[in-house]
């Protein structure tokens, strides 16, 4: 059975599905949307006993020609990197979905953009051909146009037309290079795994610019500073739900296009860039986190602090080893975790008091005690507190990067004790010292909400104590990347 | 006291002795004991630590620990006296007061005996040595005697725990429990109760009320380290002042990216595109569109040159002309 080409378009058929309902039978449209994507999730868990982590290879490939004059494949496959991500996809849909219920606006058209949204996401993970992987990699740049654009905040169509714009320049480049290692394929070829045979051949001239075009469309989408400024803006205007998706699998894509593209097809182009990325590493995750500690609106708090924990992952990638490869991957799946979570609850408190200006609040706790408990259960985990998944990725990706970049690990702890501060303080200023009478009206969460952050929350101790099980996963295949 | 009369600050407080008698008693337990008099378990612990200091030979930190123990005992009597000697400060607070429920007096009665008696227990029979496996202070002692050269512990008349060949022989004697580790000098020893006494006492002529001119007239002649202690050596200070830095750098970066990074990299980039596009823009109305409008201008002379062949208004030389030009298209498209 072919697996991945279940779990990637199985949203689309529902997504079709829902173009013929009547957009007046919102429960159906729901249904049908929970039902696909629960499709997609169900054959992603059921992948897992027979996934082999105990090889490199490529797993449950498919593959047929697609465009044969252009030597276009359907080629799919998952191995311990891309494995691990297609999990966090599924499962973050699923729980943005249920983010997604509260949506009273135009409910047929939202859902539909969201399953859409999902194929594409799917299908970059998938991917094994580069053309393929750029088909999906655009097609996550419509849907997100219209859901910020449609059903976002006051700025939302500023804000859709600048992250639509400014991604699609960064992609343009990126198709450059794509087609400059076509040609340079002897074979001609957008098949990842020939080419990445091939990079023998190719002088350290190409390769660099090669690189320099694919990491104009990964950075944008990291976002690696400087490119990052459309992240803000977008993450803000967002309904809760885009947020979460946004933050918990769009910005992936980047870090993993890094990781499969750029360093196995341009190994010398990486190598030249690599201070440069330990430098904007660093940058990431200091100005990030002091860029967050300037906010007073949570959610561009939080979307800063996205920021900052992009750059983890970068400064691991940066260490060229096994533990930092291993935290870049996990700091991934566990920003993903976390920070929907975040994101989520920011969105709970929006909808009760519509402010999120962290000043508006205080002493909240005494009225809403699971919803205190549940965000610093998860500003604590974002922070890096160990014993809770964000510790692990950070600390690996510490470990992994100290013996190569010393100094810019020593640098880039100070971006940690901003973030503990920043995070710290909104929790003081949200929840604790005098309530704010204000606020008497306010109730707790609610079962809804719940479902969508309780088993976030419960990954989230999971990863913290119990890190081995994610780590097996992908081993194998970051070890084989780093040729041991 | 906290639950009591509602603050941690002991000024407002004075004269609970009678609204409180059970906290009054077990804490008078604790402070005799904490401040080291003969018997209690204060007096034991420190006795034996003073003693292993003065005989590890540095007598610097010796005076110094002692100095400290001198201390405690003043601020501790302070503490009790300022909290349930003299009147009340504060009419209300005190009429607030109440001693507390037995859950809670309950824990100080066992915690006051054992800080009167444990002392005294641990000592009988060397009680103490059996539950620590081997007096580490007595470890110490005799690694420093090992390690430091002959002469300076031959130098050392008292010192008991001095090289290794007798250390196994003392081990054993400690074992049995007896101080063999050393005393102190026997006037020293005698003194100390005393030291401790006479600070109790110096605290109770400073606090015991109802004016505290002693104190105030103190605190003046030495305000200026009254005001470094009472400001904590300005530690919080320089902590706030680091936190209200790392603030205004928060904010420049912030600044920075919302005006320098967003403008340059978002909007500069939107900038040169519309640059471009207008370059191509006016390239497109000068040259290929003007291309265009030269071919219709070209049509429009011929047809205007063409027009001055014919007469105006004859219907009859229109009709010819088009007859001619009808049967010569006709003829062209016959005899292909």
């Amino acid at each position: 059975m072919n697996m991945l080409s279940l779990i990637t378009f199985a949203p689309l058929v529902g997504a079709l599905i829902i173009l013929c309902i009547p957009k007046e039978k919102e429960k159906a449209i729901q249904t049908v949307a929970f039902i696909f994507a629960g499709i997609s999730l169900i054959a992603s868990l059921a992948m897992i006993p027979g996934f082999d982590k105990g090889t490199h290879e490529m797993q449950f490939v498919e593959r047929f020609a697609w465009i044969p004059s252009f030597g276009v494949q359907y080629f799919l496959g998952v191995d311990g990197l891309s494995f691990p991500m297609i999990l966090l996809t599924t499962f973050m849909s699923v729980i943005a979905l249920i983010g997604s219920l509260g949506i009273e606006k135009r409910v047929k058209e939202y859902f539909f953009w969201f399953l859409v949204l999902e194929v594409g996401m799917l299908g970059v993970f998938c991917a094994l051909d580069l053309i393929l992987f750029y088909v999906f990699w655009e097609l996550t740049l419509v849907p997100m146009y219209f859901l910020i654009g449609v059903w976002g905040g006051p700025k939302k169509e500023f804000a859709a037309i600048k992250f639509f714009l400014y991604t699609l320049t960064g992609s343009v480049f990126m198709l450059l290079a794509i087609l400059a290692l076509y040609f340079a394929a002897p074979t001609h070829t957008f098949d990842m795994l020939e080419l990445a045979k091939l990079t023998g051949g190719w002088d350290r001239t190409f390769q660099i610019l090669v690189f320099l075009g694919l990491y104009f469309g990964m950075a944008i989408k990291v976002p690696a500073f400087p490119f990052h400024t459309w992240l803000p803006l977008a993450h803000v205007e967002a309904p809760t739900a885009i947020s979460v998706i946004l933050a918990a699998v769009l910005l992936k894509m980047g870090v993993y296009g890094l990781l499969r593209i750029s360093y196995t097809l341009t190994p010398l182009g990486f190598q030249w860039f690599l201070p440069a990325l330990a430098a904007i590493a660093v940058i990431n995750i200091v100005y990030g986190a002091l860029c967050a500690m300037a906010q007073t609106d949570m959610k561009k708090m939080v979307a800063y602090s996205s920021v900052n924990h992009m750059g983890y992952c970068l400064l691991g990638i940066a260490g060229m080893t096994s533990a930092g490869f291993a935290g870049a991957v996990f700091q991934m799946i566990t920003h993903g975790i976390i920070t929907g979570a975040l994101f989520l609850l920011v969105g709970v408190i929006y909808d009760r008091a519509h402010t999120r200006d962290v000043s508006a609040f205080g002493g909240l706790a005494v009225k809403l005690p699971v919803y205190a408990g549940l965000m610093s259960l998860t500003c604590f985990a974002s922070l890096g507190l160990p014993g809770l998944a964000g510790f692990i990725g950070e600390f690996l990706c510490f470990l992994g990067a100290f013996q190569t970049w010393k100094w810019h690990a020593a640098v880039a702890v100070l971006g940690i004790i901003a973030t503990a501060a920043f995070f710290l303080r909104m929790m003081q200023k949200v929840f604790l010292g005098k309530f704010n009478e204000k606020w008497a009206g306010l109730e707790d969460m609610t079962a809804r909400e719940l479902v969508s952050i309780v088993p976030l929350a419960a990954l989230t101790v999971l990863f913290g104590v119990y890190p081995k099980w994610p780590l097996d996963l992908m081993n194998k295949t970051l070890e084989h990347m780093l040729g041991k | 006291m906290i639950h009591s009369v509602h603050t941690n600050d002991m000024r407002l407080m004075g004269g609970l002795s009678k609204k409180m008698p059970i906290t009054f008693l077990t804490m008078g337990c604790a402070i005799v004991a904490i401040a080291g008099i003969p018997f209690t378990s204060g007096y034991y612990s420190k006795d034996m630590i003073l003693a292993n200091i003065w005989h590890s030979g540095d007598k610097a930190l010796f005076w110094c620990m002692l100095l400290t123990a001198l201390m405690t005992a003043f601020y501790m009597s302070r503490l009790f006296i300022l909290t349930f000697w003299g009147d009340d400060r504060d009419h209300e607070k005190h009429h607030h007061a109440h001693e507390s429920p037995f859950l809670m007096t309950g824990p100080l009665v066992v915690l006051a005996f054992l800080a009167l008696a444990s002392g005294v227990l641990l000592d009988r029979n060397g009680l103490v040595y059996k539950l620590l496996p081997k007096p580490s202070i007595s470890v110490a002692a005799t690694a420093h005697g090992a390690e430091a050269p002959a002469e300076a512990a031959k130098a050392d008349a008292h010192a008991a725990t001095a090289p290794e060949a007798h250390a196994p022989a003392e081990a054993h004697a400690e074992g049995h429990g007896e101080h063999a580790e050393g005393h102190l000098p026997h006037w020293l020893h005698l003194a100390l109760p005393f030291l401790v006494l006479g600070s109790i006492g110096l605290a109770f002529f400073f606090y015991r009320g109802p004016d505290y001119a002693a104190a105030d007239s103190m605190k003046s002649s030495l305000s200026a380290l009254f005001t470094v202690l009472d400001r904590r050596w300005y530690l919080d200070d320089a902590f706030d002042a680091l936190v209200r830095l790392c603030d205004k750098v928060a904010a420049l970066a912030f600044w920075i990216d919302a005006n320098v990074v967003d403008r340059v990299f978002v909007d500069g980039w939107g900038l040169l595109t519309r640059i471009v596009s207008e370059i191509s823009n006016l390239l497109d109305a000068l040259v290929v569109d003007r291309t265009v409008d030269g071919f219709g201008g070209l049509s429009l002379d011929l047809g205007v040159g063409l027009r001055g062949l014919v007469k105006d208004g004859q219907i009859q030389e229109y009709l010819m002309y088009v007859a001619i030009a009808f049967s010569l298209a006709a003829t062209l498209i016959l005899t292909r």
